[in-house]
């Protein structure tokens, strides 16, 4: 198998496939820094031209792409503090506040870095191990899944910092926003007060860019900026930013390891691999109360976790047929449109293409690398800005793509009033990341414990006693209280000592 | 105001609007077909926030945080404000059909620049830059939007 990759990773080390793959991964990159523009996006715009492309063009171009705009959604979270995607939330906690510092190229490299180490991490998985692991992913039931989500939502609000019971009100009420609208199953109607609006539920990107893009800058007035007389390090100085990633060896693995697992999982994507990386590198870390003040090891952990992610959806995808993620079925619809059918039997069949892909997924990861350390530079440049001049065009950039999502103008007051819910919340103290991931998180876990539930008639028990299910939620306890119960014993230490 | 009385009037807040939002979920119907319907995380969740906010003003007035505690700084709520309110303005104005999305751009990024200018006065060079944005941005964006994402912009 490993000759066939090798074999297959030097057929790709042609100028036009490299030319091909750079341009998707530059484009990813540029729509996945772009807030309520995505990979996903890019992908659905360019589907039909790969019509008209060899198959083997095609993969590598829209790879390109995938890679790129997961890569890519980092950069204006660290940069301006707006996450591009929901992926890059937990990156923007840490790598802004380095940013407002004035280390904003600092961060980017790590972060470039450790998505690379993700990225290549979840490619040896899936070039190695692919087959065993999905086969085993699709033993997971609704239970396993919605014990998943849950323990990513419980430790997400530990992982807030400070005040736990403010991080669990947090959650809760991202959770409880995310049932606005009609029920998924039942379809009545919840929390919509009559609107007719209201019934198709509150969109991911007007609520995101509500809270980091119009609270965020809202609440930031009143700071004073630090950035603009903070030179930007040189290019030797990115390279030695990007080297210093590999202190973090042990989290990088780790969390390359999870995202990883986390995408060959079938839809549960990005966002929640980087959520439990992140959480569980707090949970370990010596200083957890650095989490979301600019700690390195939050952006190492949340970037590996959710670069890994992209590797470890392909899996599911060449093996079972399975989608991993939405970017996996565009991916997918590509290759049946070129008659060629993703599962069990792809690499009996279409062994070339089968090969292909790991070996394209490996050549954007490397690409993804290079393009985004040559424009850390200049993309840390953005601190630079007068806040009058960055502040206009960000919330012009928010309102229009909130717009373009759903041409709804209904979508902007949403964005509007979550901005207006985002300084109350920081003027309340609460944490904002729990409540995004409650809120991203909430509809997956509903879906999969109440479909859970149907198959036990109503009864909780399967998820205590189902082993991995059971595993999972102690694991999820542990790490929420890991933290508590090593702070308590350095307090007792401190007092004795 | 110090971060304890925030925090009393938040949760206060939350209190309440949780026991509304509680009793309205009391009218989604109960599902036929499944043994917990869409009802149990719309009024799980308000009791849980509602128990946690007790629990956070028990726990303040047990520990005395809410006792204690300095004035937070003032805020440069007037900025905040203005920002807020233009930003509302923008929305109003779009959705109104008053005037295009170039158009209204431009006003708000020139008006937005104003509030958040912190030096003394702008210097000419300044206001140039500010009104190339104010151009260029809402071009840029439209261009970008209509003609390559075939996006329609109010």
């Amino acid at each position: 198998m490993l000759e066939n990759i090798l074999s297959a990773i030097i057929a790709h080390m042609d100028l036009w496939l490299i030319a091909v793959s750079a341009f998707g991964v530059a484009l990813g990159i540029v729509f996945g820094a772009i807030p309520g523009l995505n990979q996903g996006v890019l992908m659905v715009l360019t589907l039909p031209l790969t019509f008209y492309m060899d198959s083997l063009v095609a993969q590598v171009l829209l790879i390109g792409m995938y890679v790129g705009g997961v890569a890519g959604s980092m950069v204006t979270g660290v940069m301006i503090g707006i996450p591009g995607s929901p992926a890059s939330v937990m990156t923007t906690f840490d790598g802004h506040a380095m940013a407002k510092r004035g280390q904003g190229a600092r961060a980017l490299a790590l972060g470039v870095t450790a998505s690379f180490v993700g990225g290549l991490i979840s490619w040896l998985v899936l070039a190695t191990a692919s087959v065993p692991l999905a086969r085993f992913a699709i033993t997971f039931s609704g239970f396993e899944m919605a014990a998943l989500v849950f323990g990513g939502l419980l430790m997400i609000a530990s992982a807030s910092g400070g005040n736990m019971t403010k991080g669990l009100i947090a959650g809760a009420l991202g959770v409880l926003v995310s049932l606005v609208g009609l029920d998924p199953i039942t379809t009545d109607p919840r929390f919509t007060f009559g609107f007719e609006k209201l019934e198709a539920g509150l969109g991911i990107f007007p609520v995101l860019l509500g809270i980091f893009a119009i609270g965020g800058l809202v609440s930031d007035i009143q700071q004073p900026r630090q950035a603009d007389t903070v030179a930007i390090p040189g290019f030797v100085q990115i390279i030695r930013a990007a080297g210093s990633t590999l202190r973090y060896w042990q989290n990088l693995i780790r969390s390359s390891l999870i995202g990883t697992w986390i995408g060959i999982l079938p839809g549960i994507g990005a966002n929640i691999g980087a959520v439990i990386s992140y959480t569980v590198a707090r949970s370990l870390s010596r200083d957890p109360n650095a989490f979301g003040k600019g700690a390195e090891e939050g952006i190492v952990a949340s970037e590996a976790g959710n670069n890994a992610t992209v590797g470890g959806a392909l899996v599911p995808m060449i093996t079972l047929g399975i989608p991993g993620s939405a970017a996996d079925v565009i991916l997918m619809a590509a290759l049946i449109f070129h008659n060629i059918q993703p599962g069990p039997l792809m690499m009996v069949e279409h062994e070339a293409t089968f090969f292909g892909i790991i070996a394209t997924y490996f050549v954007a990861t490397i690409l993804m690398f290079v393009i985004l350390v040559a424009s850390c530079r200049y993309l840390g440049r953005i601190t630079e800005i007068p806040r009058h001049i960055l502040a206009p065009l960000i919330f012009v950039v928010a309102i229009i793509g909130t717009y373009s999502i759903n041409g709804q103008m209904f979508d902007i007051w949403i964005m509007l009033i979550f901005g207006v819910i985002g300084v109350l919340m920081k003027w309340s103290n609460i944490p904002t990341a729990p409540f995004v991931i409650g809120f991203i998180l909430a509809p997956l876990f509903e879906a999969n414990m109440r479909s859970a539930l149907m198959t036990s008639d109503g009864s909780f028990a399967p998820f205590f006693t189902r082993p991995i299910s059971l595993g999972i939620l102690i694991f999820a306890v542990l790490f929420v209280v890991w933290p508590m119960v090593t702070g308590a014993l350095r307090r007792r230490s401190g007092q004795t000592g | 105001m110090t971060q304890a009385q925030r925090d009393w009037i938040t949760y206060l807040v939350l209190l309440l609007s949780m026991g509304a939002l509680y009793l309205n979920a009391g009218s989604i119907p109960d599902s036929m077909f499944e043994p917990v319907g869409g009802r149990f995380l719309a009024q799980f969740i308000p009791a849980l926030v509602a128990a946690l906010c007790v629990f956070g003003l028990v726990y303040n007035r047990i520990s005395g945080s809410d006792q204690s505690g300095a004035a937070i700084g003032t805020l440069k709520l007037s900025a905040q404000m203005f920002v807020l309110l233009f930003a509302y303005a923008f929305g109003l104005t779009l959705g109104g059909g008053l005037t295009g999305f170039v158009a209204v751009s431009a006003l708000f990024v020139i008006a937005m620049s104003w509030v958040l200018f912190e030096g003394d006065r702008l210097t000419n060079r300044q206001i140039a830059w500010v009104v190339g944005l104010a151009v260029s941005l809402p071009l840029g964006i439209g261009l970008v939007f209509t003609r390559l994402l075939f996006v329609n912009l109010p």
